[in-house]
Order: C-alpha cells, then sequence, then structure tokens
C-alpha cells in the first residue's frame, strides 16, 4: 500500500465519523490538512431533513387507500369473471338450455289451450 | 407544486408483498426523504417528489426482484431517476438555492459567526454544484444517509474502491476550491 492509499484509506474511515456525527479521534494518524477537509464537510451532514410525522403517515394513508381501491376494482374484476366461468361449464349449458325448452313447451300449451277455449 | 396524482389501475399486489411494503416503507421513506432534501432545498417539493418516489415504487414492486438486486438499490434507483426528471424538468440546479435557515442567518449577520456559518454554507453548496453527477452523487449518497461505500457502489453500479476514490478525490476538491476562495 502506498503512501496515498494509505491517506485515502484513512481519511474514508475517518468521514464515516464525520457522517455519523461522531468527533474526529485525536490520537488518529490524519495529517492537519485532511482533518480540516474532512472537518470542511461536516456542514453538510445537517442538510438534509427528516420527513414530519404527519407527512408520513399522510403518505402512508394515501398509498394504502390506493391500494384499497385496486384491492376493490380486483375484487369487482374477479367476481364478475367467476361468474362467467360458472355459465361456461357443459352441465351448467345443458341445464339452462332444459330450463329455456321447458318455458317454450309450457307457453305453446298456454296458447293452445287458451286457443281451443 | 408538483401534481402527485397518478392512475393506480396497475397496483396489483398481492398480501404478502403488500405486508412487504408497508415494512420497507417504514424503514426507507425517512432515508429517500433525507436524500431528498439534501438535494431539493424546498420542502414542498422534497414531500411531492418522495411521494412520487413510494408511488412509482408501489406500482412497480410487483416486478421488483430481490434475488436481482437489494430494495435499497432499486428504491433509491427509482429516487435517483426521479430527481434528475425533476431538474430536467425544471432545468435549475437546487444546490444552488439556499434554504430558509441559510436565507434567515444571511438576513441577520448581527452574531458574526452566523453570518461566516452562511456565507460558508452558501459557497459549499456553489462548489458541490461545480462537481461532475456522479462525484455528486457519491456525495449525497454518503452525507445524507451515512450509506457505507458497498451500498452506494451498488446504487451508482461501481466498485467499492472506485466509490472511495470518488469520494477521496471530491471532497479533496471541495476543501481546494475553498480554500482559493478564501484566499481571494
Amino acid at each position: 500500500m502506498n503512501n496515498k492509499q494509505k491517506k485515502d484509506k484513512l481519511m474514508l474511515e475517518n468521514l464515516d465519523h464525520i457522517v455519523a456525527g461522531e468527533k474526529l479521534n485525536e490520537k488518529s494518524e490524519l495529517d492537519k490538512e485532511t482533518k480540516a477537509t474532512l472537518e470542511l464537510t461536516r456542514e453538510m451532514t445537517s442538510w438534509p431533513k427528516s420527513p414530519s410525522k404527519e407527512f408520513k403517515a399522510e403518505l402512508k394513508a394515501k398509498l394504502t387507500h390506493q391500494v384499497a381501491e385496486q384491492k376493490k376494482r380486483d375484487a369487482l374484476k374477479s367476481g364478475g369473471s367467476e361468474f362467467q366461468e360458472i355459465l361456461n361449464r357443459p352441465a351448467w349449458q345443458l341445464t339452462i338450455a332444459a330450463i329455456i325448452a321447458l318455458i317454450i313447451v309450457a307457453i305453446i300449451i298456454v296458447i293452445i289451450y287458451i286457443v281451443q277455449h | 407544486m408538483v401534481n402527485t396524482s397518478k392512475n393506480t389501475d396497475d397496483i396489483q399486489i398481492s398480501g404478502d408483498k403488500r405486508h412487504a411494503f408497508a415494512v420497507l416503507y417504514e424503514q426507507f421513506m425517512p432515508k429517500i426523504y433525507r436524500y431528498i432534501s439534501f438535494r431539493i432545498r424546498d420542502d414542498n417539493m422534497a414531500q411531492d417528489l418522495t411521494s412520487i418516489v413510494f408511488e412509482k415504487a408501489l406500482t412497480k414492486f410487483n416486478s421488483f426482484n430481490s434475488e436481482k438486486a437489494a430494495f435499497s438499490t432499486w428504491i433509491f434507483t427509482i429516487t435517483r431517476n426521479t430527481v434528475i426528471d425533476h431538474y430536467r424538468i425544471y432545468k435549475k440546479n437546487e444546490y444552488l438555492m439556499p434554504d430558509a435557515a441559510t436565507k434567515a442567518s444571511a438576513q441577520n449577520p448581527s452574531p458574526e459567526n452566523e453570518a461566516i456559518k452562511a456565507e460558508n454554507t452558501a459557497r459549499l453548496r456553489i462548489f458541490l454544484s461545480r462537481l461532475n453527477k456522479r462525484e455528486q452523487e457519491a456525495i449525497v449518497l454518503k452525507y445524507s444517509n451515512g450509506m457505507s461505500n458497498r451500498e452506494i457502489a451498488e446504487v451508482l453500479k461501481l466498485t467499492e474502491s472506485n466509490v472511495g476514490s470518488i469520494l477521496c478525490r471530491t471532497i479533496r476538491k471541495l476543501r481546494s476550491s475553498f480554500v482559493e476562495w478564501q484566499n481571494e
């Protein structure tokens, strides 16, 4: 490991202290310039903000609502297709055909009865 | 304000995945917000963009494959692209916009230290904005969430040692710009 690599390694180790909000180790082998360089960037750790509780809850509610709406739509869609599926079964088709035939025969019988009387 | 309303027609997540998403939301939402607020100084805009990121993530969650990438890599990629799109639309550099605290300090220079601090912060933002995209990304990921170099490498699709080199070089570059400015 050459001198530059050693310096970089030391810098990166100490960078993690900076981003964790910790003080730099006084006994560290860091040279003055690198210490000053790292300390300069400490300021940047205060730039990001944390979300407010209200916003966090609001966004969660919004996403939950979107999922619930989709779930409803999915339930409606799958409900309709289940009914379609039942109607497509041969046994059901035969039953329905038989019922329709019975109704037609009944209507004919009623018409004949009415005509004769 | 950005319109965050979105068509939810294609949100199809199973019960298990819904639970997983809820858990990941709790874990990652503050991190995503911190990343965005580092880059976007306007609080309302940062909230809008965070909403957009999670709506996109929710919509695409079915296609997320944890065997291919970690969730953090996946969601930070969505976040980076969302912020890039934002810059593209507004064509401005948000790093240059002083935040409310900086503005207040600059307007009230009575305690000298506050004024100096505000000036230094503004300068640091200017120097940050002059870095190339990759250097900016590495810095933002490091300073907004204290990510490890490995995590940053996954998000930026670089090697860990490459990230280390970029961070060292960039921090030195910031320092040298700063010293140059002070000596002017």
